[in-house]
């Protein structure tokens, strides 16, 4: 009748065993654990740093469509580990998802979002997901974490063609989400976002390799600044012609660094 | 051949004295009263071509489908009570979404059908629930080629080259028969499949009918999907073609 109570069974791994919103099974029933509260429990189980991190990433809208870039890096605090991994995931041809932060977090929402997209295929009806909608429910998922106290470390980067318009919108491990023209995430947004925010006043006005361009310059200012930050990268162009990646690799010019004062 | 139950046949919990239980036989029943469905797995692929029945012209075309998608890879026909089947579609998906979730790849249709079968033989147990009133098709073209797998109401499943099931199905079988289906393409199987339903259906009982027709295979990269339009016509032309010349054979005669 209590729906799974075990007064002889330790309540203590209640938050990290059960998944929001029945990604694994919609079949069974949402079963509230009556010791699941907070006030309740005191031991401390979730991860609250996060462990294997991407960088930055950095998109922005241009007239016809959107383009994001992001490093193929994993750190491990310092350390370089994985360094093939890319951040950029194509949800369908519209709409595309990019990932800084915890990256295991982000497997985690990579997965429920492809499980969402096959659900939705199989049922024939043409319906699709969205970026609006995905954005949405990335909210969702990462406020309700939020108000757990268990949150998915991860910011996410939601981009894509929505009514054939260009659509960009962010959402931070809060669950604080905004829709904008330029979006920086990590150290990005402090290296970065204010002096490409005064060329792109105009953004509407780039085209598509003018955008690249500017994409290049942006990505290089972070190699040559951020200390996570990696030579290659990937750019994705999404437009009304669909989605498109390109893999590229910073040439930095380090010749500049003796005439810059703090540098030896 | 229908012998009365006589009290044997309330529940499906209950033998009769000859060893029968008839709530099962009587799902069969159910399964044999709807529209044939003709399966055929051929050479490097599965064709389904399903006699969809339309009792009224007021339906909308295309509503209540027969054939759907468990998986991108797995195709399910159904044969029998659709709202029964319906149940059955939304738990192979919840198999098949739970299996990539644990493994990472699709549910080989193996798997799935003996799933699947252990699911609709859970109901022939016991007295309070029914056996579920429908035939289950499931069609894939995986890593070791195509597959066919049927699952009665019993719970039972069998590995099909090709099989009919429903009102026409000894008629539609005699013809399936006739194939050499080892050496036939996908896209003849279809016309093949879709002769048959022509030639098995009732125009007097049953006027109007929908044909529905899916494939999966080596062609379309084991992706199972409703045939493309113009294949579509083309398997319809064919089949009307080759009715008139039965029908004109036997004008002859």
């Amino acid at each position: 009748m209590l729906g799974g109570f075990n007064p002889y069974q330790p309540c203590w791994d209640t938050i990290n065993d059960k998944d929001d919103f029945n990604i694994n099974s919609s079949a069974k029933t949402h079963i509230i654990n009556p010791l699941e509260t907070e006030a309740e429990r005191s031991i401390r189980t979730r991860t609250v740093t996060p462990v294997v991190t991407g960088s930055s990433v950095a998109a922005f809208t241009f007239k016809d469509g959107v383009i994001l870039a992001a490093d193929i890096l994993g750190s491990y605090g310092s350390l370089a580990k994985y360094r093939n991994h890319p951040r950029i995931h194509q949800v369908n041809d519209k709409t595309v998802l990019a990932v800084s932060g915890d990256l295991s977090d982000a497997d985690y929402i990579k997965e429920a979002i492809d499980t969402k997209v096959d659900e939705d295929l199989v049922q024939e009806d043409g319906g699709e997901m969205t970026p609006l909608a995905l954005y949405s429910w990335c909210t969702r998922l990462m406020y309700h974490r939020r108000t757990k106290f268990n949150p998915l470390l991860t910011s996410i980067i939601v981009a894509g063609m929505e009514n054939k318009e260009p659509f960009l919108g962010r959402i931070n491990d809060k669950g604080s989400a905004y829709k904008e023209f330029l979006i920086m995430t990590g150290i990005g947004n402090h290296l970065a976002q204010g002096w490409i925010r005064t060329i792109l006043e105009n953004s509407n006005k780039l085209n598509k390799d003018q955008a690249e361009q500017l994409m290049d310059r942006i990505i290089k200012q972070l190699f040559y600044r951020d200390c996570r930050a990696f030579a290659r990268y990937r750019v994705c162009i999404v437009t009304n012609d669909g989605v498109e990646f390109k893999a590229k690799e910073v040439q930095p010019d380090w010749s500049l660094a003796p005439l810059l004062r703090n540098t030896e | 051949m229908s012998s009365i139950g006589s009290g044997y046949d309330l529940s499906a919990s209950q033998f009769s004295p000859d060893g029968r239980v008839f709530q099962v036989e009587y799902a069969n029943k159910a399964v044999e009263a709807s529209g044939t469905v003709v399966a055929l797995r051929c050479k490097d692929g599965v064709a389904f071509a399903i006699e969809k029945i339309i009792t009224s012209r007021l339906y909308e075309s295309g509503s209540n489908k027969r054939i759907h998608n468990v998986d991108k890879h797995i195709g399910m026909a159904i044969v029998g009570l659709l709202a029964d089947a319906r149940q059955l579609l939304t738990t192979a998906r919840d198999e098949a979404k739970q299996y990539k979730h644990d493994y990472g790849v699709s549910i080989p249709v193996k798997y799935l059908a003996d799933r699947l079968a252990m699911y609709m033989h859970a109901y022939t147990l016991y007295g309070f629930v029914r056996p579920f009133g429908c035939f289950i098709l499931l069609a894939a073209y995986e890593g070791d080629g195509p597959q066919l797998y049927g699952v009665e109401p019993s719970g039972v499943t069998y590995n099909y080259f090709g099989i009919a099931v429903g009102k026409a199905q000894q008629t539609a079988k005699t013809e399936i028969e006739k194939l050499k289906l080892s050496e036939l393409k996908l896209e003849d199987a279809v016309k093949e499949a879709a002769k048959i339903i022509y030639q098995v259906h009732d125009e007097v009982k049953d006027r109007m009918f929908e044909l529905e027709l899916s494939w999966v295979g080596k062609l379309n990269d084991g992706k199972h999907e409703r045939v493309p339009k113009h294949i579509f016509d083309d398997a319809e032309k064919y089949a009307k073609a080759s009715l008139e010349e039965a029908s004109d054979d036997d004008d002859e005669m």
